[in-house]
């Protein structure tokens, strides 16, 4: 588990690594593009239990230009989430010689947000004129911020507690792109993320489905 | 479209609570369904208040103890005179549920169960040469938290020693000062000697207020110092 850790932990400096080098050297670049989409982030699993649909933003930097095969990308993430309730049922489980004991509570979110640096790797894998089909896999390290109220009968009491914990995780996505003018496009998206805290104590995955628009510094010569 | 938040819980039912002759509840509850997480627990919780609080009188059930979707508790030691309420509960990887609430119903013994049936306040005593006496009881005053003496006519007295205040149930003597919860400790006194009661013999208290109970003990062997055993079943009401 600790070998686990210090490698997550290790990924997410990474990317963030990553993400400033190639903002330092690929903004002047003639294939360099950037990008915003905004998209509806899903919560999946065990995280869908607790929280609802929420906008997710990126801002990116792109490399390859538009008739390219190869696309990379860098970029930041950040979502903010709301609770589906005002108060959910928590328990705590004890453990005397006379056997488990539960005690129940309640646990309160105030604030969830999540924000990331990710760097990902696609493929145009069919362009039929000005329309595209892109997949691309990646990875993304960050850190989600929460604040809660947790109680538990006769045990514990925690009110205005907050945590700040680091998370990496894999995404996949798959654009269909259009190539509206010379320098931008713009595309729909559908992205799953499968996320883990660097302690891997618990997950957060999801899908979304979002719209953005790429702008091309310089446009293909072709197209001049 | 949007799961439902109230799916990720279990939903739990409870069934039934009913009577045992030994005049403890048996409670059976049923999962509806587990929700989207594990299920770890599930339980009863009861109490003389609506609505009781998981850690009132909490009975457990893990997963594995279920008989498919049931699952089963039995409270024991409750007070015969107080009216209570239960109501299950369970709990998956996301937080617990409760179910509906049932009332319990009204404890007392099966009478017909007990063993024997002596005259309400008497006292039958065989001799080691077989000859009966019948006596009355004098008076019944308790003797310390646990319990309580009662004298009878012919200067017998009885001293009760429970392991905890007794209520509505069946109890087994033992004969050993320090008893547990299910036993019953019982000094025999007469003017010339005590002796404890030999273990085994069946006690049958039925609670009729806060500290009053009708006691009825059947065919109970004490030794007489002699080598030989009196042999007694008495009942009568505590305290007067």
């Amino acid at each position: 588990m600790r070998a686990l850790n210090s490698i997550s932990m290790r990924i997410s400096r990474l990317v963030s690594a990553i993400f400033c080098l190639f903002f330092l050297f690929t903004v002047q670049s003639a294939k360099a593009q950037i990008g915003f989409k905004v998209s509806l982030l899903s919560p999946l699993s065990d995280f869908g239990a607790s929280f609802k649909k929420a906008p997710a933003y990126e801002l990116y930097y792109a490399s390859g230009n538009r008739d390219g095969l190869i696309v990379g990308q860098l970029g930041f993430y950040y979502t903010f989430l709301k609770p589906r309730l005002d108060t959910f049922s928590s328990y705590l489980i004890g453990y005397p010689d006379s056997g488990p004991v539960i005690v129940p509570g309640y646990v309160t979110y105030q604030k969830f947000t999540m924000a990331a640096f990710y760097i990902d790797v696609g493929a145009r894998i069919i362009r039929r004129k000005k329309f595209s089909l892109l997949g691309s896999i990646g990875l993304e390290g960050g850190i989600n911020h929460l604040e809660y109220t947790r109680e538990y009968e006769t045990m514990l009491s925690e009110t205005g507690a907050n945590i700040d914990r680091d998370f990496v995780g894999f995404r996949t996505r798959l654009n269909l792109d259009y190539a509206l003018s010379k320098h931008v496009n713009l595309y729909l998206e559908f992205m799953n993320h499968l996320t883990t805290l660097t302690d891997w104590s618990a997950q957060f995955p999801s899908n979304n489905i979002g719209f953005g628009i790429n702008y091309y510094f310089k446009a293909l010569d072709s197209e001049e | 479209m949007e799961k439902d938040v109230h799916n990720y819980f279990p939903e739990v039912h409870t069934d039934s609570a009913w009577l045992l002759p030994d005049g403890s509840i048996a409670v059976k509850g049923t999962i509806l369904k587990t929700g989207t997480g594990d299920l770890y627990y599930a339980g009863f919780c009861l109490d003389t208040l609506h609505n009781p609080d998981m850690l009132s009188n909490q009975g457990v059930s893990a997963d594995s103890e279920f008989d498919g979707y049931s699952f089963y508790y039995r409270y024991r030691n409750l007070d015969a005179t107080k009216k209570y309420y239960v109501r299950s509960w369970a709990v998956n990887s996301n937080g617990y549920v409760y179910g509906n609430e049932i009332p319990i119903p009204e404890i007392h013994l099966d009478t017909t169960l007990q063993q024997c049936h002596p005259p309400a306040g008497s006292l039958i005593l065989i001799n080691p040469n077989n000859v009966t006496t019948t006596s009355g009881v004098s008076y019944v005053e308790p003797i310390s938290n646990l319990g309580f003496r009662a004298t009878f006519t012919n200067s017998v007295s009885l001293d009760f020693t429970f392991g905890k205040w007794p209520v509505t149930g069946i109890y087994t003597t033992w004969n050993q000062s320090n008893v547990s919860d299910a036993f019953v400790n019982i000094l025999y006194n007469d003017p010339n000697s005590s002796f404890y009661v030999e273990s085994g013999a069946k006690v049958y208290v039925t609670q009729i207020g806060a500290a009053t109970f009708d006691i009825t003990v059947c065919d109970a062997k004490v030794p007489n110092g002699y080598g030989g055993y009196y042999h007694f079943t008495t009942n009568f009401r505590s305290p007067q």
